[in-house]
């Protein structure tokens, strides 16, 4: 099967990701190579079947009602806030005054 | 290398309750043995501080009279879980510097129990790979023949504890992840019904596939740490609200007698390595000795189960690395836009497969592929999974060799993605259909001169962990004791 560079380049803006021409041409072949493979499940014979949802299932084979967790908080307020925010930002590239820094977004 | 190191999970933990053995002393002895072996590359961030920390909090427990059930035993830890203020990096570039602000639900257990940390140990990178060549601190070397792969993705955490470097270490499973390198090393690994084990703060690959387990040196020790890892979480939607069984004590409950072991036979095929079937059928002919019974079943979608996995997990790979983008947290490499700063940040973060993972998903759920992709790949899913509940109903247990071939050369299959792919053949199905695995030693093979270990690969129905546990258990009597590199 094979994708020409133009999709490719496509999907990798898509998925914010870009390669050199050079690193297009070695990828292409692995990338070929492994949509050749996943396209042999067309071979399949599927009619009236369902797609798989979920697997966690009971013996019966049903799957268990979505649980719901009681509606309550559960981060930290008042001085135990700033801690916690503290230690969650702790690994970011870059924060001010408890925000994140980010690139500008309106040019 | 220290005596202590030999010994079983079980057997430290009755020398430390005994007081025959400190855990400080235990704890040396692995720190030690990480520092000789560095060069296994099994660690990517060494934790001695926090580790002796809690070892002499462990020993202060036990003295106290208060020790809790895995007290003061040190453990490594696949570096995919989060661990409270410690490096958590899935191998991966983009994670640079990230030290999690909360600690995953399984690592929570298993310290609340009393386990020691010792290190967080080396992936392939986001748990994306089959030999650990594609961690961003680089492969793992396998301890039985230091040329070749320990597997993956758990490399590190299967070659540290066949190395004897801790007495066991957390994996992850999506797609064969903790039973191939199991197989590979030598030791025991368990890959839980999907649902069985908490994926709260665990580094998400494929989110209805990954699921948490353990590699250990005996079936007892492996069944001792899951059944404390395991259990339900209100912070995982898809985690099961279902009772742990003591599946310690039920291991020695099984009579093989009249035990049913179905024989897949489309797994027994052109493409196995007839050394590799060899064991594996020796391994099933000493259970029909016993008295086992067995029987040929067909699982007749196996074919379709590699195609269907690498669709379903890069389309769930895709959307969960979409969060990596270099603003809050991990690699950040500056461009001269937001979308240049997304682009440069995971151009320079994910390594090769990653980025090949991602944009396969992406193709797969694109619109106009969805269907014939992602939408056809679930249905197989639902066909691969009847094909499992059809066997059990003729069946207890299934055998089948956990990959096709022993450990491969460093380098040998990393042009090739698919023929890396193969090597999970036959555990990728078992993941897709959600149903527990485990790979036992059952002997080895010659390759090129190395003595290297095969696994047996015992699959069971639904929550049926306990009944797999047994098998296995029932198969280290009839096999005599494991063949580890250093007790040979």
């Amino acid at each position: 099967m094979t994708i020409t560079p133009e999709q490719l380049n496509k999907l990798a803006s898509l998925s914010r990701l870009s390669f050199t021409d050079t690193e297009l041409a070695a990828f292409t072949q692995g990338f070929e190579n492994v949509l050749g493979m996943v396209t042999q499940i067309s071979k399949a014979k599927t009619d009236g079947v369902q797609p798989l949802t979920t697997t966690v299932v009971n013996d019966k084979g049903q799957a268990p009602s979505s649980p719901e967790r009681a509606d309550a908080v559960t981060e930290p307020a008042g001085a135990a806030a700033l801690v916690r925010r503290a230690a969650l930002q702790g690994s970011s590239p870059a924060t001010e005054m408890g925000f994140f820094v980010v690139p500008k977004i309106v040019e | 290398m220290s005596e202590l190191l030999k010994l079983s999970a079980t057997e430290a933990l009755a020398k430390l309750a005994s007081g025959e053995v400190t855990s400080v002393a235990l704890t040396e002895a692995c720190l030690a043995r990480m520092d000789a072996r560095k060069h296994l590359n099994t660690v990517i961030t060494p934790m001695a501080e926090k580790a002796l920390e809690a070892a002499r909090a462990s020993d202060a427990r036990r003295a106290a009279g208060t020790a809790l059930p895995l007290d003061g035993l040190p453990i490594g830890v696949k570096d995919l879980f989060c661990t409270e203020g410690t490096l958590t990096t899935a191998a991966s570039h983009i994670l640079d510097g990230f030290k999690p602000a909360y600690e995953s639900t399984v690592t929570r257990k298993l310290w609340e129990a009393g386990a020691v940390p010792l290190a967080k140990l080396n992936m392939d990178e986001f748990a994306m790979g089959g030999s650990g060549e594609n961690s961003f601190y680089g492969a793992t070397k396998n301890p039985w023949d230091e040329a070749r792969v320990s597997g993956g993705s758990s490399s590190g955490s299967t070659a540290f504890v066949a190395d004897y470097q801790g007495f066991a270490a957390t994996g992850s499973d999506t797609g064969g992840s903790i039973r191939q390198p199991a197989s590979f090393c030598g030791v025991v690994g368990i890959k839980p019904t999907y649902g069985r084990c908490s994926r709260w703060g665990m580094v998400a690959f494929a989110s209805s596939l990954d699921q948490a387990g353990i590699f250990a040196r005996s079936v007892e020790d492996a069944a001792l740490l899951l059944q404390t890892m395991a259990g339900h979480d209100p912070m995982d939607s898809t985690s099961a609200d279902l009772p742990v069984p003591d599946w310690v004590a039920e291991l020695d409950k099984l009579d093989v007698k009249g035990l049913k072991i179905g024989l897949p036979k489309e797994y027994f095929i052109e493409g196995l390595n007839p050394a590799v079937a060899a064991v594996v059928k020796a391994a099933a002919a000493k259970f029909e000795a016993a008295g086992a019974e067995l029987v040929e079943v067909s699982l007749p979608h196996t074919e379709y189960a590699v195609a269907t996995y690498y669709i379903v997990a890069p389309a769930e790979a895709a959307s969960n690395l979409a969060r990596y983008d270099g603003m809050r947290y991990g690699l950040r490499v500056p461009g001269k836009n937001l979308v240049e700063t997304y682009t440069q940040t995971r151009n320079a973060g994910f390594g090769n497969e990653v980025k090949r993972r991602i944009m396969m998903g992406n193709y797969v759920l694109s619109s106009g592929y969805y269907d014939a992709f992602y939408t056809k790949a679930m249905k197989v899913r639902t066909l691969i999974a009847r094909d499992f509940d059809e066997a059990f109903k003729q069946v207890d247990v299934l055998f089948c060799p956990t990959a096709p071939n022993p450990a491969f050369k460093i380098g040998e299959k990393t042009a090739d993605p698919v023929s890396m792919y193969l090597e999970d053949a036959f555990t990728i199905p078992a993941s897709m259909a959600g149903i527990p695995g485990l790979s036992v030693p059952a002997g080895s093979v010659n390759e090129g001169g190395s003595e290297l270990p095969v696994g047996l690969h015992i699959i069971g129905p639904r929550w049926q962990e306990g009944r797999i546990l047994q098998v296995a258990r029932a198969w280290e009597k009839l096999r005599g004791p494991a063949n580890l590199p250093f007790r040979r």
